[in-house]
């Protein structure tokens, strides 16, 4: 018999990253539901495309290095869905298999694999093929249309598309959507990331399950707000550019699930306020300046480079009066 | 004194190459050190271009290694920059001329500012300015050829396999290819093919030392 050792406070608990990686896939769930109801089975193959070829390419990742593949842990997984579910339900099936491919095997394999990625995998995945293939994003279709998309890519060039949200942002003007289509994902948009009422549960879900963190989120949110309070690109008044900013392109979805990857984001307090804070304010830039209309992705992959100055920095910051008293005393 | 001045024939010669393998390929000049990576970032896009910045950074490295090489440490620190920056320009204005009416026009206007921005590259400042200084005129001449190689190796390779991917044509010649990646051009393409390149020199590394080792084991 096998008894296992173990430190004192006896907890039963299962390990941490599998189960918030689990807590990610049933939240997009719902996410998936509510963009089958508009667009019909497409938009969940494309998740589906991109989970199932994360999977694989991991598993062949792992094969390559010769080690053991660690596929239950979930990254993989939450990885190839996450990619899946920001291209546009008309976009090919082959674009979040080549964001996965990417993602596993230029952002995450090369560095040694799960938990040690400096990047966030999904974000330099979706980074990538928007660079590579523009004409793929960006343009989505009508969701007040009520016939599903056709399954295979051929048909696809006769569905009606609409400007998003984002794109009218970016054009200026009158905003079209009132908050309560913005609310209710009744907009043109990337298949999970239209449903702002789900996404804001999956949030208030996920933070409950501290799967992720109310220092990264809040201030995240705060100064995208803060921004499109200040500098408005649509007369709508105050709470119509706000909301509009808010709840447009990818913003939301990006702050919530992947400004909170554990293995890229800061781990002190003040370091992830910080984080927050500097990622909205890269997000507004880029969407203020960018060559696109939206640039979340981009914005991530930049403040992820600057997490472990973060940490250390906050840590110094709170510790000031105890290292200087140290030194008086020394 | 850091200039050794008379030391044996055999002494020198192992310098020499222990200077060429390090500079050139161990810890190469681009890949493990770092330095002059902004010339294959921003100019590396077609092979063309990469041999051309080659040929300037040697034209430039090889006389301003010599000459501070000789005369660097009879120079207080502030005026050695100065100096062969100036010089640096005042050959790739040269360079520049030569290229512009002998050899392709189009490639000169190609290439505008990354020409004479080689003069302020840190490969010349990090090996002209600092290394040659205190070292002969011989290995510091080593040193700049293969610095030159160096560079030269890491900057052909990403700017062919660059102009391959984003124009699919080799040194000005149509290649058939199916997939053509423009985006390719872009600076970050580079950024990634530097890391595997650099990945993989370690790679080829750690392999080495671990055979070394290994037979270490076996005759010892």
């Amino acid at each position: 018999m096998n008894f296992k050792m173990a430190h004192a406070p006896h907890l039963r608990c299962s390990e941490r990253g599998s189960q918030m990686c689990a807590d990610l896939l049933i939240v997009f769930a719902p996410l998936c539901v509510l963009s089958a109801i508009y667009y019909g089975v497409r938009p969940v193959l494309l998740v589906l495309t991109g989970l199932l070829s994360a999977v694989l390419f991991e598993t062949f990742g792992y094969l390559l290095m010769r080690r053991k593949p660690k596929i239950s842990d979930g990254s993989a997984a939450v990885t190839g869905v996450l990619i899946g579910s920001l291209v546009s339900p008309l976009s090919p099936y082959w674009l979040p298999v080549a964001g996965a491919a990417f993602a596993i095997f230029a952002v995450k394999m090369p560095m040694g694999g799960s938990g040690r990625n400096l990047f966030n995998p999904a974000a330099a995945g979706l980074a990538a093929v928007t660079l590579c293939f523009p004409g793929f994003f960006f343009t989505y279709p009508d969701p007040g249309l009520g016939i599903p998309l056709p399954l295979s890519s051929r048909a696809l060039s006769e569905v009606i598309t609409l400007s998003s949200p984002a794109a009218q942002l970016a054009s200026g003007g009158q905003t079209l959507y009132s908050p309560t289509m913005l609310l209710l994902g009744n907009f043109p948009g990337p298949i999970g990331a239209t449903a702002i009422a789900i996404l804001l549960a999956c949030g208030l879900f996920l933070l409950v399950r501290r799967t992720i963190t109310p220092y990264i989120i809040f201030p995240y949110l705060a100064t995208c707000a803060l921004l499109a309070a200040l500098f408005p690109r649509v007369s709508g008044g105050l709470t119509g550019s706000v909301m509009a900013e808010l709840c447009s392109g990818y913003l939301l979805f990006c702050g919530i699930f992947m400004l909170n990857d554990p293995v890229t984001a800061p781990r002190h307090w003040l370091g992830r306020t910080a984080y927050g804070v500097l990622a909205g304010l890269f997000v507004m830039l880029m969407r203020y300046f960018g060559r696109f209309e939206e640039g979340a992705c981009f914005a991530i992959l930049l403040v992820n480079a600057f997490a472990t100055t973060l940490d250390r920095l906050g840590w110094y910051a709170v510790n000031l009066k105890r290292i200087k008293r140290r030194r008086h005393s020394a | 004194m850091s200039k050794v001045e008379k030391q044996p024939f055999s002494k020198t010669m192992t310098e020499i190459k222990n200077v060429f393998l390090d500079t050139f390929l161990t810890k190469n000049i681009v890949l493990v050190q770092a330095i002059g990576i902004t010339p294959i970032l921003a100019a590396g896009v077609t092979l063309q271009k990469g041999v051309v910045l080659t040929l300037c950074t040697a034209a430039v490295l090889l006389p301003a290694s010599l000459f501070m090489s000789l005369f660097g440490d009879k120079l207080p620190t502030w005026v050695r920059a100065p100096i062969y920056s100036v010089g640096a320009a005042l050959i790739l204005l040269g360079a520049a001329v030569l290229l512009d009416r002998s050899v392709s026009n189009e490639l000169y206007a190609s290439l505008y500012v990354f020409l004479p921005l080689t003069a302020v590259n840190t490969l010349v400042s990090y090996r002209a300015g600092g290394f040659s200084v205190s070292h002969v005129p011989v290995v510091a001449l080593t040193d700049a050829i293969a610095s030159s190689l160096g560079f030269g190796l890491v900057i052909c390779v990403v700017s062919a396999l660059r102009e391959m991917a984003s124009f699919g044509t080799l040194w000005g010649e149509t290649l058939n290819f199916a997939i053509v990646l423009p985006e390719a051009a872009l600076p970050y393409a580079a950024f990634l093919l530097l890391g595997f390149m650099a990945a993989f020199l370690q790679w080829i590394q750690s392999v080495i030392a671990r055979r070394e080792n290994a037979s270490v084991r076996l005759n010892g």
